[in-house]
Parts: structure tokens; sequence; C-alpha cells
């Protein structure tokens, strides 16, 4: 049994009278002690994914089908009770923005205690101690003076580092991070990451690692889902991914990204790298003309294993159409 | 050799909240010559934007010079600066906040020609549509307002603004930021093909270090309102003598799973000196900030490397 186990899942979001579909029939796993990287653009429904695991989807969006079963057990048929007993304890989330989530007129202690008492972790004399014990853990070297401040009161960097100590603060099995990084600076960035790495490691915690970044994902990631317009267009282990992408999508991505060790004049945009996939011969993947053209031409397959635990989706022509891709 | 277009010369600019003084540039010297792109590295507080907007003259220096074409523009007034603002244009780096949402895509394309007072009304919309379709967007965009755009679009249409005041020097800061990825490479690409096209001067400013390795000839890095080191871009990234650019450089996660076992040690950066440091010309053109003490241990490891 997987720790946790996402089938068919689909979400959707009521917009006036239209429903967009943001998470269209996507499964995965992710095992004990693994990091999955769910990575993407915006609009692909990885966040909308990782919003749907934790039961805090906004009022307009529900899940319209699909299980989320987590240790067998589907999260989907809980309760709003027993979702808040599970989130923050069993299941815990670290967001983009400890600005927004963090409360700003609650001191960083206050703030971390009350995780501790809501689950009953800690026994309420220790309360105090165990909060100071998770400052230093998330490298803190003042624990005590940072316990009696205010978040405004500490940089992006440091803030982050509160966020993380809360979220760790009841010894949760699965850890979602979101862009956990995305507003920080490059040198606290590594620092960051390379806290949440040794804290995944040390306890064999699972971690759903939600980035639009190559370069986090190939430094901390086990197995890696790409996602495309609310759909996985491939998946594979984070070796296979960098040394064989298949999808046009993919390798767009991967050669869109300046690269310091092998610069190139020009970037490859994602058209460009369509057109040049061997994989694809004219069944080309474009993301610009997704929604219209391709929809209207091309037929998706479903995930195919192109080799052991490596999966892509492909685009195979309509019968009956003759459009090619460079009349697209 | 390539004149210089800009010249700075201890440049200051301090914000003042009360009795507090933050010192956001500090004593920064450079120039950039025609034709060459200048990248400007540092991170959040480094001071790279306020130091984009004074030279600008969207801000005014406390301290220092500020020289465009051989001509000091430091302490010019509003009414002199006009000749010069037509030829420095600004890129910023959200596209949805610095184009009017109230405005029609030819009008924030133009008023720059408008309050320039700048060719007939006619001409103005032919030269428009001339932008719009070297930014790539289609002609029938025009008409329309921002709100039907996205991001890549927008900053699109942030360039064709700029670019229609045929400006010598352009100042992009972040501007592509806000992008996705894939957007993000259309962009520069297309900021690429118009340097070459216009024979742009620019002045690239990210915190992105790979971004501005892509983009630049030379790169300066700021840290805290300092310049710490310059140099040609190969230099800078291959040849980083100040730690805070190593360890700049040695943050930045590397695209390649295969190198993870190669575990890269943090880098011990010292606190940084109240005041603006000395730059010192260690060789070609690449300097960098030093103290006595440090100069030797950096002519040590000049030696080491040329053994090497």
């Amino acid at each position: 049994m997987e720790l946790l186990d996402v089938r068919n899942l689909r979400v959707t979001f009521q917009s006036g009278k239209e429903e967009m579909e943001a998470v269209q029939d996507i499964s995965f796993t992710v095992k004990k002690g693994e990091t999955v990287a769910l990575i993407g653009e915006s609009g692909s429904g990885k966040s909308v994914t990782s919003l749907a695991i934790m039961g805090l989807l906004p009022e307009n969006g529900r899940v319209k089908d699909g299980s989320i079963l987590f240790k067998g057990g589907d999260l989907l048929q809980r309760s709003k009770k027993e979702m808040q007993q599970i989130r923050g304890k069993e299941i815990s989330m670290i967001f983009q923005d400890a600005m927004v989530s963090l409360n700003p007129s609650m001191k960083i202690g206050k703030q971390i205690t009350e995780g501790l008492k809501y689950h009953k972790i800690t026994e309420r004399r220790n309360l105090k101690q165990e909060a100071l014990r998770l400052l230093s853990v998330v490298g803190f070297t003042n624990p005590s003076t940072v316990y009696h401040q205010y978040p405004g009161q500490l940089s992006g960097g440091m803030k982050q580092r509160a966020l993380i100590a809360m979220a760790i603060s009841c010894e949760p099995e699965l850890l979602i991070a979101d862009e956990p990084t995305t507003a920080l600076d490059v040198t606290i960035q590594k620092q960051i990451l390379e806290l949440m790495n040794e804290y995944k490691i040390k306890t064999e915690t699972s971690m759903l690692l939600i980035t639009h970044d190559f370069g986090v994902v190939s430094e901390y990631a086990d197995r890696v889902l790409v996602m495309f317009g609310g759909k996985i267009v491939e998946a594979a282990d984070v070796f296979t991914i960098f040394n064989r992408p298949i999808h046009s999508y993919t390798r767009g991505l991967m050669n869109s990204i300046p690269r310091i060790e092998s610069p190139q004049d020009y970037l490859t945009t994602i058209r460009d790298s369509a057109v040049e996939n061997p994989f694809y011969k004219g069944r080309a993947f474009a993301p610009e003309t997704y929604s219209l053209e391709l929809k209207t031409y091309y037929s998706e397959s479903e995930l195919v294993e192109v080799e052991p635990g490596h999966y892509v989706r492909f685009f195979t022509e309509k019968e009956g159409v003759t459009q090619t891709w460079q009349n697209l | 050799m390539a004149k210089p277009l800009i010249e700075v010369r201890n440049l200051s600019a301090y914000y003042y909240n009360g009795k507090k003084v933050e010192k956001a540039v500090e004593g920064v010297s450079f120039q950039v010559d025609q034709g060459e792109t200048v990248g400007i590295v540092g991170e959040s507080g480094s001071g790279k934007t306020t130091l984009g907007r004074t030279l600008m003259r969207l801000l005014k220096p406390d301290y220092g010079e500020i020289k465009y074409s051989g001509t000091e523009i430091t302490h010019m007034k509003e009414q002199q600066l006009r000749p010069y603002k037509k030829e420095l244009q600004m890129i910023f780096q959200n596209p949805y906040e610095s184009l009017s949402p109230r405005m029609k895509v030819g009008e924030i394309i133009e008023e720059p020609l408008v309050i320039q007072k700048m060719f007939s009304k006619k001409e103005r919309t032919e030269k428009a549509f001339e932008m719009i379709e070297k930014v790539g967007l289609p002609r029938s965009s025009y008409g329309k307002t921002i709100h039907e755009f996205s991001g890549g679009q927008r900053q699109r249409i942030a360039i064709a603004r700029a670019l229609i005041m045929k400006p010598k020097l352009i100042i992009a800061d972040e501007p592509v930021s806000a992008l996705d990825v894939s957007v993000q490479a259309q962009i520069l690409n297309l900021l690429k093909d118009l340097q070459r096209e216009y024979s742009l001067t620019m002045i690239f400013i990210s915190h992105d270090l790979s971004v501005v390795h892509h983009m630049s000839d030379r790169v300066a890095v700021l840290r805290h309102g300092h310049l710490l080191e310059m140099g040609e871009k190969k230099e800078i990234y291959q040849n980083p003598l100040h730690p805070y650019t190593r360890s700049l450089l040695a943050s930045i996660p590397r695209t390649d799973p295969n190198l993870r076992h190669i575990k890269q040690e943090p880098i011990e950066v010292p606190p940084q000196s109240p005041h603006p440091p000395q730059l010192i010309d260690v060789e070609n053109g690449h300097y960098v900030a030093a103290d006595v003490i440090e100069i030797k241990n950096f002519e040590v490891s000049e030696r080491k490397r040329l053994e090497v």
C-alpha cells in the first residue's frame, strides 16, 4: 500500500455558468520517504491537485470524480472535522507565500504551540520547549528570540523557516510543499531546500513538491510528474526524465531554460522543440495551439508505459484529417 | 573602441524614512558602452531596482554623477532632461501593473510619442502598427485593452511601447520574472532580436543568474547597495573572485540530477563593510571589491589558477 494514492482525480471550477476542468483524470502515487515533484506552468493544475488532497479547494471548486487514498482510506469520504484532524498532523502543507500563511498578529512561538496543542502532540507544560526545539531544527540560532517575535519582524527566509517549523511540528507523514522557495532569493532558497531535504531524509517523510523550476526538481525529486493543461503528460524517475525526456512539452520546458554550463545564443522555445522532436515526427505538440487546433486534429492517448516506470501521453492524428503540424 | 553611452561615478541613492536613512545604492561606479548589454544581478534589497530607476532619473541621486553620451544629466531639470528621456526607455517587471488597463493597446504604445509631441496622429498610428508587428502580435491588437492579453503578450506590448521612441538605451528591470518559463524564452529571444536590429545598449537587471548570463556581455554584482564585482560575463561566471559572487553561483540549482551526489558546500560570505568598497582591476577589466587583505588572497588564488 502506497502512502498516497491518487486515482482518476478530476477537479472542476464553476465560474458563472461555465464549468472548467482544472484537473482532468490524473493518477499518481507517493511512497513512504519518496519526493514526488509535480512540475508545470501556471494553469497546469499542479496547485489545484495539492489543494484537493488537503481538502482546501476554494468555494467554487469541487472534486468531480476519483479518489485520494491516504494510508488506504479515501480522504474524499472524510468529514470536515476528520480532515481538520488529518491536516497539520498527518499531512501538512508549506505554501509559497509565508506572508499569507502566517498570522501577522500572533507571535511565532504561539503559532507553533497552537498546532501542537490542537493535535494534542505535546504535554502542555512542554509546549514551549518543543517549539524552541523545532525552531532550532529549522536553523534558527536564536530560537528564544524568534519565539517572541511577530512574523513582520522576520525576513522572508526566516518566515519560511518558521512556516516549516509549524509544518513539521506534528511530524506529518506527508509534506506538501507548493513552490516553497519561489519567493526567496537564491542563496536563501538553497538553505531552505537543503533543510527540507535533510529533514525529509532523516525522518523518512514523504514529500509532494510542487514547482515550476526544473533546477529544484533535478536536485531534490525522486520521481517527476510533468503536468500540462490539467493532465500528466509525462512521468518517470528523475534521472529518466532528465536523460531521456520524450514528451515535447517536457523537452520544450527543459530547453527553454537558459543554462550557464551550455549557453545558446537563442533559447529553444516549446514550439521549436515540438518541431524537432524525433519521437513525434509531425505529430508534434504545440502548447499555443493546444486548446484549439490540437483538439480538432489530434486525439490524445492515455499514458503509455514506454519503458519500465516511464509514462508518456502520445498524440495521434484523427482519422480523415490531413492537416499536418506545419499547417497549424 | 566602443564609446561609453552611460557613465556612473560614485552614485548614491538614499531613502529617508523619518530619521532613518536607508542607503539603497552607495558609491557605485561603472560604465556601459554603446551596443553592449550589462547585466546587474543582486538579491532583494541589493539596490538593483533603485539603481535602474536612478539611471532613468526617475529618482534623484543623493551623490555622484551620471553622464549620458558625455553630458552630465545628474542635476538636470525635467525640461532639460526631455531630449535624453527620449533615448532612455525602461521595461518593468510586472506588465499587469505597468500598463494602463483603461487605454487601448494602440494608445499605450503611442503614448510616449504623444508626450514627446512627435509626429502627426496618422504617423503615430502607423508607427504603432509597425511596432505591434515587430514584437510579434497581430495587428488587431491595436484596438484591444490589455486585459485581453496574457502576461507574455503584455510584456510584448511594453517592449513595443519602449521601442517606438527608437531609444538608444533600454533599462530592463526583471522583464521576465513574472512569466512562465516557456514564455520567458520567447521574450528573451525577442529582446535579443530587437537589440541586434536596433543596435540597442541594454542594462538588464535581474535576480536570476542564468537569465543574466544568457543576456549579458558584462555583469555587475550588487549587494546591499554596493557594487562588489564586475567584469566580462565569462570572467564572472567561470572565475568569480568575491565570496558573495561565488556563493550566489553555488546556490543555483543544477539542472542535471546526475550531479546530485556532488555536494556544493555553502560559501561563507563575510559581512559587508559599512563603507562602499574600492574596486580593483584584477585583470582585463575584471573588477572586484577588496580591502588590502583580500587583495592578497585574490593574488594567491590567481597564481594558483595560472599554475593549474
